[in-house]
């Protein structure tokens, strides 16, 4: 049978629940890496790590589906001939940071990290700035297709979890080489820090792009 | 002779192939006006890639031709009453000079208005045949040339500070405003058609009214076309096929809009569309005169200056940052143009008259 479910506002519907869909996607990636970092530094590498691993993965190739359909939609069907840079380069922001997320995480369960025990607390804290970082840029990237003056209100909260991120990061580092461990442990640790610490680094970065394609978007 | 037309007089009538001759100033007056003013309408929306060319185009000269046919008379009417060019090679000689006049300044890089200019050859041929220009009917146009843009301007201030409020209130997703403004570009971008064919068929044939010898016609037991309206049909034609010319101008005027954006842009469509509507529609002037106030003069205005005007509004409408982005210099050459363009078409109007009267030895007035 033929469908006639034809409208002209079918397409851009569609189009709002992808977005909304692959921001969902990044989110919950978000919030998956989280608890899967801290139940890993508070109990090893277990079976809901692995799970989380999954978790991330599978949002991670969600968004990536999405942000390719979304970005062909745009493009095929001449929607937002003024913005659709500006979003697509942001959806590919989002992206870069959910792949680093499944890369990062995929990396401590193949290599188990052995973090110092005494570097626990600090380490979570870390890893929670560095995630709300990104939770932020999420959340201003959503008001972005709504309200783009009321992005700036998002913006330095993930100036702010970047900076105790960052401060954070030089504080683990020159406590772990200070200590008596063997070099290779050091390097090792440092690594898993920088991973950390660039998704906090890229999550700002994508924030300050946001700002700029914000104030574009006034009228 | 040619069997062109079908008169209510008689069955068929004779229309002289002189007439189409004569009528071809007009006709290439329409044409340029088409190639330049469709692009004050569609230009931000074709450029920003909201509307294709081709679907701009077909739009623009089918409600231009409406425009035309449908509310041409009233803006033709009050452009008539400056002068009645009562023989048809007058008429040519009126559109020709204004036409040559439009091609010399704008070759010059000077803003020149077609309605302006054929003010000018009307008061040239006025001048030449010894006929009263009206001055009460000239000081009203001059002062719809100084209204139009001011109009544009407050309409595009009182539109832009709304439709912000309106934006601030909702919060649309962008895709829906993305949805929604392609729309009204599109609505804007054909009522703009409509009001240029109703306000500017009198520049292209105001002066062939008195001298046509076109009459009405009744098509079907329904649909009639009077003498004026099947010259306005000409007209709208001519400027229909110069909108299919226009795309180079309308990457240029889009250029020159797209950093107001296309809401901008939508803005500015509308709000000059308002100011050529006003100054067409008799049922409008019919309104304000029941309501006990005086009648908005019914006469052909320029749509670029009416665009200039509303840019303008933008700017003031963003504060102290707008006013800094107008360009103060180019509204002073618009200034100097209601001045220049007229006097300069009234010149070659005059010259023009002597050549084709004395050289070519045609009627280009009849002496009452």
């Amino acid at each position: 049978m033929v469908d006639f479910n034809f409208s002209p506002f079918r397409t851009t519907r569609i189009l709002q629940s992808e977005i909304q869909e692959f921001l969902d996607a990044v989110s919950m990636a978000i919030l998956a890496y989280q608890e899967g970092m801290i139940a890993y530094l508070k109990e090893g590498w277990l079976e809901a790590s692995e799970e989380k691993l999954q978790q991330i993965s599978s949002y991670e190739s969600r968004g990536d589906n999405l942000r390719t359909h979304i970005g062909l939609t745009l493009y095929t069907e001449m929607l937002l001939p003024d913005t659709a840079a500006d979003v697509l380069s942001l959806l590919s922001d989002l992206d870069h940071l959910a792949d680093r997320m499944s890369g990062h995480f995929t990396l401590v369960g193949i290599e188990k990290p052995e973090f110092p025990a005494d570097c626990n607390g600090a380490i979570i804290d870390f890893i929670c700035h560095a995630c709300s970082a990104m939770e932020h840029t999420v959340a201003a990237s959503r008001i972005y297709f709504r309200d783009p003056k009321a992005v700036h209100d998002q913006i330095h909260k993930i100036h702010y979890h970047e900076q105790e991120a960052e401060k954070i990061a030089i504080r683990l580092l020159k406590s772990i080489f200070a200590g008596n461990y063997p070099l290779e442990r050091k390097c090792h640790l440092r690594d898993h820090l920088l991973h950390i610490d660039q998704l906090a680094n890229q999550a700002d970065e994508a924030g300050d792009a946001l700002a700029i394609y914000a104030v574009k978007r006034s009228v | 002779m040619l069997w062109l037309s079908m008169p209510s007089s008689g069955p068929y009538s004779m229309i002289n192939l002189d007439f189409f001759i004569f009528l071809s100033s007009g006709l290439f007056l329409g044409w340029s006006l088409g190639s330049n003013d469709a692009a004050n309408i569609f230009g931000t929306a074709v450029t920003s890639r909201m509307l294709q060319f081709r679907t701009a185009a077909i739009l623009c000269a089918l409600f231009v031709i409406i425009g035309a046919v449908i509310s041409g008379a009233g803006a033709s009417h009050g452009l008539g009453k400056l002068g009645a060019v009562n023989a048809l090679a007058g008429s040519f000689t009126v559109a020709l000079s204004a036409g040559l006049t439009v091609y010399t300044m704008t070759k010059w890089g000077l803003p020149v208005s077609t309605t302006q200019a054929v003010v000018g050859g009307i008061i040239g041929w006025n001048l030449f045949s010894d006929s009263p220009t009206d001055m009460a009917s000239l000081s009203q146009i001059a002062g719809t040339w100084v209204a139009s843009p001011i109009l544009g301007a407050l309409f595009a201030w009182l539109i832009y500070l709304g439709l912000n409020s309106l934006i601030n209130l909702v919060k649309p997703h962008l895709l829906w405003l993305d949805h929604w403004t392609r729309l009204g570009l599109i609505l804007a971008g054909v009522f703009g058609a409509y009001s240029l064919g109703a306000n500017n068929i009198g520049n292209v044939m105001g002066v062939f009214v008195s001298s046509s010898p076109l009459r009405d016609i009744q098509i079907g037991e329904l649909f009639s076309l009077s003498g004026p309206q099947r010259l306005f049909l000409w007209g709208g034609i001519a400027i229909a096929v110069g909108v299919f010319f226009s795309r180079p101008v309308m990457i240029t005027i889009g250029k020159g809009i797209v950093p107001i954006g296309p809401l901008g842009g939508w803005v500015v469509v509308v709000s000059q569309a308002l100011v050529l509507f006003i100054f067409s529609s008799s049922s409008l002037q019919q309104f304000v005169i029941g309501l006990g106030l005086p009648p908005i003069p019914l006469v052909p205005v320029s749509s670029s200056q009416a665009v200039v005007g509303a840019v303008c509004g933008i700017a003031l409408a963003r504060g102290i940052k707008g006013l800094r982005q107008i360009r103060w210099w180019e509204l002073g050459k618009i200034a100097v143009g209601w001045i220049s363009t007229p006097i300069s078409a009234a010149l070659i109007c005059y010259i023009m008259l002597f050549i084709v009267q004395n050289v070519f030895e045609q009627q280009v007035f009849i002496a009452l």
